[in-house]
């Protein structure tokens, strides 16, 4: 699978990406860094612990993260839950939470599928 | 900084992925320094803050967060040059406000677009750097305060937009700024330089303008405040700052309240400058303001100055005589000679107005040797002509003792007229300084050598020493006239039968000044009882006359 068709399938903005970080190889690397990220897992484990705040702050930098690459599905999924939990709504937030897990894990899986 | 060569950011991003993308994007053009969070980019903005160009800052970290990061630099103040871009994702007005307002110079959302993140970097160091070059050219390098014309030109600004508001100009000098540069060296007074400009912009109110105008000198525009807010500024100025690396340094400080906003700039600053004539060297009096008749006395001293040497030239200085009456004989036996200044615009100069100036610029030297020069060619004149000569007697002032060549430059002239040396007498002042009492002593052993009368002027007043009757090979003794005018109290009565005893049991003459009535001269002729040489001079007697009225007088007296 190309990176062009990781975008596809994963409701990705390749040409944003490719934008920004100039060439299809760089694109590549950064894709690839995503896996370490880890503040889809900080913010699991912060829904979990009812932290709402440190909920925020992953969840609001997951959103960063995600635009940058241009993963829209996630990104948009995470800008959901950031606006949840900013206006405390922590109930809400964990409600929407499984949401966002499944666009994570399409991405994950999408990225383990690239050469 | 050449224009090619590589600025240096400092990325700011807890999130590993998006510190990289910004490095990324930026590292082609620039060499890029990053930090995981508030904490780390303080530590590493210690170590290259100077380099550092810009800062991108990420608003949310865990460890420090932006805001917390914004308001160190900000309060610390150090590095508030550099210009900070917040890094913010797109999704709230008041995070970037709040940014902004934290004193960041803009901001950029994620995600980012390359371009706008090249273009505002770029466009913001560009700012930096030209604000940088008008900073260097508006600053004075070693206190960071406006220099003499930046001060003038934002001083004078501030008075123009405001016409309602009442402001002072102070201006402060390191007393012996010279001395203690040469002492301490360049290192240690920009030090203290630098850290009392510090402490005075923390004391003052923000709006208040400093420059430093001067080496040693730093003006300050500041909103009007009361007569003793200010004296008690100043003694906390002076006591509150001590350097420890240069001893007890005095702070003088001149004030000008109520700036008349109406005069010159050049005049203000001026006037805030004049007061500190008047703390100048003064223990314990370290704070003078501006008033009217200190600028009178300033410019009639600047009168005085900028017309000495024409008064040479043109002879403006004229050479007056004021006769000594011999007790014994009843005639006229001696005259001294005082200098008098007849300008064609103002008229007649006080002595006392310009003896002051021309002793403490050096130019009563000059007028010194122009009245012996001028009593030479009025002896010469008077032998010629067969009339009376009588000796005159000439003031040397305590500089011309600097020029070792002091005797023999007078005998030249003396010489040149080809007068008797006997004719001419030296009145000479105690002076309280050891050095120029060595100076002195040897002059006044050569004058001796050479045949000239020496006197001793003003004794019983100032530094008066019974001792020096005995160092100084002195012929007369002239007594202060404050001894003469309190005579015929008790007290002054036992202290001039001392003097004149004294005079007599060492065999010198004594002249006695500021005579002005029969009743002073048979009292002092009654105490001496014709055991010493007597002389009177005083208005009793005679004013100081011109040449040609004491030509009359003499031919009379």
């Amino acid at each position: 699978m190309t990176v062009k068709e990781f975008y596809e399938n994963i409701s990705g903005n390749y040409e944003e990406a490719l934008g920004r970080l100039m060439n299809d190889k760089l694109v590549l690397r950064f894709v690839q860094k995503f896996p370490n990220d880890p503040s889809f897992g900080e913010l699991k484990k912060c829904l979990e612990e009812d932290d709402t705040e440190s909920a925020f702050r992953q969840a609001h930098t997951l959103k960063g993260v995600c635009a940058n690459l241009a993963f829209t599905k996630l990104g948009s999924s995470a800008s959901e839950i950031t606006e949840m939990l900013r206006a405390g709504n922590l109930a809400a937030a964990k409600e929407y939470f499984p949401e966002v897990a499944s666009d994570y894990d399409k991405v994950m899986a999408g990225i383990a599928g690239l050469e | 900084m050449l224009a090619e060569e590589k600025r240096t950011l400092l990325i700011i991003e807890d999130n590993e992925l998006n510190r990289e993308m910004l490095s990324v994007i930026l590292e082609e053009d620039y060499n890029v320094l990053t930090a995981e969070n508030g904490a780390q980019g303080l530590e590493v903005l210690n170590e290259h803050g100077s380099e550092i160009s810009l800062i991108l800052l990420d608003i949310q970290m865990p460890v420090m967060e932006g805001y917390e990061f914004l308001d160190i630099v900000f309060r610390e103040g150090r590095f508030i040059d550099i210009p900070i871009i917040v890094t913010t994702a797109n999704d709230t007005d008041q995070d970037q406000i709040k940014c902004l307002t934290m004193g960041a110079s803009d901001f950029v959302v994620k995600p980012y677009k390359p371009e706008i993140v090249q273009r505002r970097v770029a466009s913001l160091i560009r700012l930096r750097e030209t604000t940088l070059m008008l900073h260097k050219v508006e600053r004075d390098e070693v206190t960071g305060l406006y220099n003499r014309e930046s001060f003038a030109a934002y001083a004078n600004q501030r008075l123009k937009n405001n016409p309602g508001t009442e402001y002072d100009m102070i201006c402060m000098e390191v007393e012996s700024y010279l001395s203690i540069h040469s002492r301490y060296g360049e290192e240690k007074c920009y030090t203290f330089l630098r850290t009392f400009s510090e402490y005075m912009e923390s004391h003052l109110p923000k709006d208040a303008i400093l420059g430093r105008i001067d080496s040693a000198q730093i003006a300050i525009l500041i909103k009007h405040m009361p007569y003793e807010e200010h004296i008690k500024n100043s003694i906390e100025y002076d006591h509150g700052y001590y350097d420890f690396e240069i001893p007890a340094i005095t702070i003088n400080v001149g004030v000008y309240l109520n700036i008349d906003k109406s005069l010159p700039f050049a005049t203000i600053m001026e006037n805030a400058l004049t007061p500190l004539e008047s703390v100048r060297f003064q223990y314990g009096k370290y704070i003078a303001f501006y008033d009217d008749d200190m600028k009178k006395k300033q410019n009639w001293e600047q009168v005085i100055v900028d017309n000495a040497t024409r008064a040479i030239e043109e002879k403006h200085f004229q050479v007056w005589y004021q006769p000594k009456h011999g007790a014994d004989s009843d005639t006229t036996e001696g005259a001294e000679a005082l200098v008098r200044w007849i300008h064609p615009d103002y008229g007649f100069i006080s002595p006392g107005d310009f003896i002051p100036v021309f002793e403490s610029n050096g130019f009563v030297s000059k007028v010194d040797l122009y009245v012996i020069e001028t009593i030479c060619a009025d002896l010469r004149r008077w032998i010629d002509e067969g009339k009376r000569v009588i000796p005159i007697s000439a003031n040397i002032s305590q500089m011309d003792f600097d020029n070792p060549e002091l005797t023999d430059v007078l005998e030249k002239i003396v010489d040149k007229y080809k007068i008797p040396h006997e004719l001419v007498h030296f009145e000479i002042t105690e002076s309280a300084d050891y050095q120029d009492k060595e100076k002195k002593s040897v002059a006044v052993h050569s004058m001796k050598e050479k045949g000239f009368i020496v006197e001793l002027d003003d004794f019983g007043s100032g530094y008066s020493n019974l001792s020096i009757l005995g160092e100084l090979p002195i012929d007369v003794i002239k007594l202060d006239m404050s001894l003469v005018r309190n005579m015929f109290s008790p007290k002054y009565d036992a202290v001039l039968k001392g003097v004149l005893y004294t005079a007599a049991a060492l065999k010198k003459k004594v002249v006695v000044e500021g005579i002005e009535s029969i009743d002073q001269v048979e009292a002092l002729k009654e105490m001496c009882d014709g055991k010493l040489v007597l002389y009177f001079q005083g208005y009793y007697y005679s004013k100081p006359l011109p040449a040609d009225q004491f030509e009359v007088y003499l031919a009379e007296n």
